[in-house]
């Protein structure tokens, strides 16, 4: 099983906040591949996978954002119904806590699923099992 | 024991008969020489010669920060021109500032004073001390300059700002003594952080002597434990010398006044009457020996307690407690009575943030908004909204508990609110008067 780096971003609650950090990306010639946002009352956490995470985390941090890098992992499920729900249902079934989750439109009619577990490993183990594909 | 510090141990009979003495000769002088005082003098019925004993002084009027405003420049200066020898400004946030020519004798009792608190300290001919205060019309960088001068010192004037050249320079000169704000020590560790840089391993710093702004035992403590150098404390302000009117010592009770150049009084803000030692109220200081601008009586807005038990040091001088606040800097929000100092102490308890804060306060038609930035460390940022939102929680606990108010808390990014390189603001206050 392969693993994504994906970067957390710390987005204060302000106009211009996220326009700031994609900024420092375009610069650095970055490209975002998938993007969610967490957001509480009044601060936001950008997560973000990109094409270049190292470059990425090191644009960001130049402009002055709070970066963290988390391991992800991105499974590759066909595009159609129910395919989320195979993943799920098998990992939950063997005792796999989600943190979060994320999609975003793959290629060759496939989605992608973007998963942080609690335990990475005990994850890993059950993906490889299954035969999930994983995308890294 | 540096002879300098002599002073610091006389007996107390022979410390009081000379202060009386000095203030026998001062008050005379200045009702001689200041319109303003003799006018107050006239008007309360007070004469010099009612000045019998040192319980006397209550009886003459006080000086305020207002009266130099008003009578600047040369108002309140008592000496002629051609006995002044330096000038030191403080600015105001509105108007005019208030001006303190002195003499040179002036700025001989002053260097004194700050020469007797690093000699407190420990620090010695053989320290290498940077002056990191502003140089200038601020006292807080000259000051600091003259004393460690005066004690043999060998004394690196980079002044304010540039941060990371005056990291370069600790290392490579081995400083081994810093003077500037806390809160500028605070951001030079930081940056020194960031240039990895640590103290411990790549510095001889020992010393810091810091002052020109209240803070708080937790301050100190962090300081401390970040840079593992002895944080000393160095108090006193423009109107009266500049700092090295008191410090602290090895015990770090609270501060020994020089009280045979800087006579202190603790008074009720309110009532104005003087209060026995051991009780907190407003410090008074008359200066015993300036000649330039002398002050009588002139109410400092500090709040602190003169405490009444001997140090253990075996000086003779009073312990003043460590200024946490300043009468003026007393926030009423929603009604309640707030100091930014004790904002500081709240977010002392999360370790999670910087110790960086701001208050910005405004108001709709019918109530006060209270809200705090507070900065979260690239260290302790975590991914998950949950444990961010935790942190958040608990500053507001701390908050509630010990002010008794909910602001809204903001986390930003860090780095983003100001640092200070002389004086900081913490505090914005728009509301509508």
């Amino acid at each position: 099983m392969t693993t994504l780096t994906q970067l957390s971003v710390f987005l204060e609650n302000k106009v211009g906040a996220l326009a700031g950090a994609c900024e420092a990306l375009a610069k650095a010639d970055v490209s975002l591949v998938a993007l969610s946002i967490a957001a509480s009352s009044d601060f936001g956490i950008a997560r973000l996978i990109t094409d270049d995470p190292a470059k990425a985390q090191e644009a960001l941090r130049t402009a002055k954002f709070v970066v963290q890098a988390t391991p992800v992992v991105a499974i590759a499920v066909p595009d159609v119904p129910g395919g989320m729900a195979k993943v799920v249902t098998t990992l939950s079934a063997k005792g796999c806590g989600i943190e979060y989750s994320y999609a975003y439109a793959g290629k060759d009619a496939k989605a992608v699923l973007v998963f942080k577990f609690d335990d990475l490993e005990k994850a890993a183990a059950v993906i490889t099992d299954s035969n999930f594909e994983t995308l890294g | 024991m540096n002879p300098i510090s002599k002073p610091d141990y006389m007996p107390v009979p022979e410390l009081r008969a000379m202060q009386l003495a000095k203030l026998q000769k001062l008050i005379p002088y200045e009702y001689e020489h200041v319109k303003l005082f003799r006018q107050r003098c006239d008007e309360k019925g007070v004469k010099p010669r009612d000045l019998v004993t040192l319980k006397d002084l209550a009886k003459f009027p006080f000086m305020k920060k207002t009266d130099l405003r008003d009578e600047y420049p040369y108002g309140l200066t008592a000496a002629p021109m051609r006995e002044i020898n330096r000038f030191h400004c403080s600015s105001g946030t509105t108007g005019k500032p208030i001006c303190i020519p002195q003499t040179k004798n002036d700025v001989k009792i002053w260097t004194e004073g700050v020469a007797r608190c690093m000699a407190m300290y420990g620090i010695t001919e053989d320290d290498i001390v940077q002056v990191s205060y502003g140089y200038g019309l601020f006292t807080g960088g000259l000051g600091a300059h003259y004393g460690a001068e005066e004690l043999g010192c060998a004394v690196l004037p980079t002044g304010a700002g540039n941060t990371e050249k005056q990291i370069m320079l600790m290392q490579d000169l081995g400083v081994t003594a810093i003077c500037c704000t806390p809160s500028y020590f605070l951001h030079l560790a930081t940056v020194a952080e960031k240039m990895g840089v640590d103290f411990r391993r790549d510095t001889k710093l020992k010393h810091g002597v810091f002052g020109a702004e209240p803070w708080t035992d937790e301050i100190r403590q962090k300081i401390e434990q970040i840079s593992g150098i002895t944080a000393h404390d160095i108090y006193g302000l423009t109107e009266i010398a500049g700092p090295g009117v008191a410090g602290n010592c090895e015990f770090c009770h609270g501060l020994h006044v020089w009280e045979d150049h800087f006579y202190p009084e603790i008074i009720d803000p309110d009532t104005l009457e003087v209060l026995p030692d051991g009780e907190e109220g407003e410090l008074v200081f008359t200066t015993l020996d300036r000649v330039g601008t002398p002050m009588v009586r002139y109410r400092t807005r500090d709040l602190s307690r003169l405490q009444v038990e001997p140090c253990t040091c075996g000086r003779t001088m009073r312990v003043m407690d460590r200024v946490h606040a300043r009468s003026d800097d007393m926030l009423i929000i929603h009604g309640v009575n707030v100091f930014p100092s004790q904002i500081e102490a709240c977010l002392m308890k999360v370790p999670e943030i910087a110790p960086h804060y701001m208050i910005e306060l405004s108001s709709t038609d019918t109530m006060d908004l209270f809200e705090l930035k507070v900065e979260v460390t690239a260290e302790t940022f975590s991914d998950s909204v949950e444990k961010m939102e935790s942190i958040r929680k608990r500053v507001a606990a701390s908050i509630k508990e010990i002010v008794g108010l909910s602001p809204k808390i903001y986390l930003v990014a860090p780095g983003t609110l100001p640092r200070s390189q002389g004086k900081i603001k913490r505090v914005i206050d728009n509301r509508k008067k």
